[in-house]
């Protein structure tokens, strides 16, 4: 099990959240919470989520993507995703939930 | 904590006292002894020392009378050259307060002539000319006490017993009180002592002390010598002014007993200190010990209560289908105690119909389980009302919330129809069944919506003619999902093992889960399976 990490990047147009290691039950309370603070910092339109260095995602991780999404789309913001890792994006795809994030990016 | 646990330190702590006071005794007696016997040994050395000087001082005072009668003899008592001689030993501060040259070839001693002070023993006396006449029978010179006059003197006489013309006579002044000051560092220095003429030691024949008289005899560790003195002895007592081996041989056996106590106080402290926190750390030990019994019992029933709800929540049996062969399975994940999510369920619907449903709550836990058992019999409802799957999924997607309800659902909902084998699906990002027919898998495409909680999913209907004989493999992502690779990976593995699998479907069954999961899946895994006859 890859130790799970949060570490908030600073400098861009967003405020970006990047995530490392494994995302499941035991985080994804932290996850919510960190991500919360990400949207609630005024002036921004989007939170972005860096997860090049996730190594797995169950389905606790997925439904904290779609809590903060719910929660950026009630103050009219964005979650994107970035650097998605292959089989992140092929989670995404099989549990119909890649249409709810904004097209992966991977020029970050 | 036992009784007799407590009563150790208690023990512990009085034998040591115990031991200690026996040790402190028999060490200070130890030092007590040795001391005694040293300054006993001591004493006899110093007495003898004192003596010896006394016998010289004797030497002393005879000497300058053996020279006077030598010269009396020489001159045949010349008065003259006697006082001549004898002059530098007689006065107030002389050896001698009088001195005397008798002549004692007659019928009596006669005194020729005197110098000095009058003597006490009056030269006309009868008592002085027996004590002459003794001193001319005696082989040395002979000694009396005279204490008739104000002050105490010792009277000496001396002849030859070959020659008996002359003797000399003369007396000494002993000091009033007898007593005589002792100057330090002499022989007597670390003694007190007293002096008698004669072998006792009344009090009467004292002569000198360096103690008041009424501190006479010498009392306690004495030591007696005797000293041959002219025809009789002078007899020395003496006792230790101070301790005479220093004071540590004395002090020695005080020093023991209080360090002795002092040790032992403080081995009785520590031991009990020791005892105590011994104590306090069993005690800690089996609390810490009964707490976590406690929690075994309570991680225990947890775990049947989790067990039994999760039993409770799944069907007891499939229902039975004509021309269905049906079996499901439901793995608990080697997690902790909290329940899973993961159901399935067959219903049949009417004579030619049936339904089924696999599907998936996120999370874990008692609410991720009433969430479950909210969804399976809301769907069940709506399909046993008539509506076809993707209706059913679209009423039920919008009575869950993930920001309410804290979980995403995902849910693969079919219909079947027997005089068919048509299957209508529809996903709610769930993953696609697999098909297995003449030794050949492959997964359903399915358009799938999101997963329920996430509202305004669409859920298209996929349908599927099955061929005769071939099978349905409905499963959550426990079977196929592992941290360390990716889902296709685990997708693929389940399709290899489940293409060449023929028997009964329940066989199937197991041999998948014995090929995909026997090393312990992490999460819950619910599969269900049906084939059509062949």
């Amino acid at each position: 099990m890859a130790d799970f990490s949060l570490t908030r990047m600073d400098g861009g147009e967003h405020p970006v959240l990047q995530v490392a290691g494994d995302v499941d039950l035991a985080v994804t309370q932290q996850l919510i919470d960190e991500g919360q603070r990400g949207l609630s910092e005024p002036g921004r339109t989007a939170l972005v989520l860096d997860l090049e260095r996730v190594t797995f995602m169950d389905s606790s991780g997925l439904s904290a993507l779609v809590v903060l999404r719910n929660a950026a789309a009630r103050v009219g913001r964005a979650v994107l995703l970035t650097n998605v890792p292959p089989n992140i994006t092929r989670l995404l795809a099989l549990s119909a939930l890649d249409t709810l994030f904004a097209a992966p990016r991977h020029d970050a | 904590m036992t009784s007799p646990a407590r009563r150790t330190p208690a023990r512990l702590v009085a034998g040591i006292a115990l031991t200690g006071a026996l040790l402190t005794a028999a060490a200070s007696w130890a030092a007590w002894r040795t001391n005694r016997g040293n300054e006993h040994r001591l004493l006899v050395l110093q007495t003898r020392q004192a003596a010896s000087v006394i016998s010289s001082a004797i030497i002393g005072i005879v000497s300058p009378l053996q020279t006077a009668l030598q010269t009396a003899r020489a001159t045949d008592g010349d008065p003259a050259a006697f006082r001549a001689y004898v002059n530098d030993h007689v006065g107030p501060n002389a050896l001698f307060v009088s001195a005397a040259l008798w002549r004692t070839d007659g019928a009596a001693p006669v005194p020729l002539v005197s110098v000095g002070g009058a003597p006490e023993l009056a030269p006309g006396s009868a008592a002085a000319r027996a004590f002459v006449s003794r001193a001319t029978r005696s082989t040395s010179f002979v000694v009396t006490s005279i204490t008739t006059g104000p002050l105490p003197r010792i009277g000496y006489a001396l002849a030859v017993p070959t020659d008996h013309r002359f003797a000399v006579y003369a007396e000494r002044a002993i000091p009033a009180n007898r007593r005589v000051a002792v100057e330090r560092g002499s022989a007597f220095a670390d003694l007190h002592f007293a002096t008698y003429l004669g072998p006792t030691t009344r009090t009467s024949a004292m002569q000198t002390a360096d103690v008041a008289l009424d501190q006479l005899p010498l009392r306690g560790n004495t030591v007696r010598e005797t000293i041959p003195f002219g025809d009789t002895v002078l007899t020395l007592v003496a006792a230790p002014a101070r301790p005479l081996g220093g004071g540590l041989g004395t002090n020695l056996p005080w020093i023991l007993i209080v360090g002795g106590v002092a040790v032992t106080v403080a081995a009785m402290v520590v031991a009990a200190q020791l005892a105590r926190q011994r104590r306090s750390a069993e005690r800690d030990t089996a609390t810490i010990a009964g707490l976590y019994g406690e929690l075994d019992g309570l991680y225990g029933e947890q775990r049947t209560i989790s067990e039994t709800l999760q039993h409770a929540l799944l069907p007891r049996s499939n229902p039975t289908i004509p021309h269905l062969e049906i079996a499901s399975r439901y793995v608990a994940g080697a997690h902790g105690v909290d329940i899973g999510g993961d159901w399935y369920s067959v219903i049949r619907l009417d004579g030619d119909r049936f339904g089924f449903v696999v599907g998936d709550v996120s999370g874990r836990g008692v609410d991720a389980a009433a969430l479950m058992a909210r969804i399976r019999f809301t769907l069940r409802a709506y399909l046993v009302e008539g509506h076809d799957p993707r209706v059913a999924l679209e009423l039920c997607s919008r009575q869950v919330d993930v920001d309410a309800d804290g979980h995403i659902v995902t849910v693969l909902v079919g219909t079947g129809e027997l005089s068919t084998r048509r299957v209508t699906l529809a996903n709610a990002g769930h993953p696609s069944p697999l098909l297995v027919s003449g030794g050949e898998a492959r997964y359903a495409v399915t358009a799938a919506g999101p997963p329920l909680g996430v509202r305004g999913g669409t859920y298209p209907l996929t349908t599927l003619d099955m061929p005769a004989g071939s099978m349905l493999i409905a499963f959550t992502d426990g079977l196929i999902e592992r941290r360390t690779e990716n889902l296709d990976t685990g997708l693929r593995r389940l399709a290899d093992v489940a293409a060449p699998a023929t028997g009964p479907v329940d066989a199937v069954l197991t041999g998948l889960l014995s090929s995909l999961c026997s090393d312990g899946s992490e999460d819950d895994v619910a599969i269900l399976a049906f084939r059509w006859d062949g």
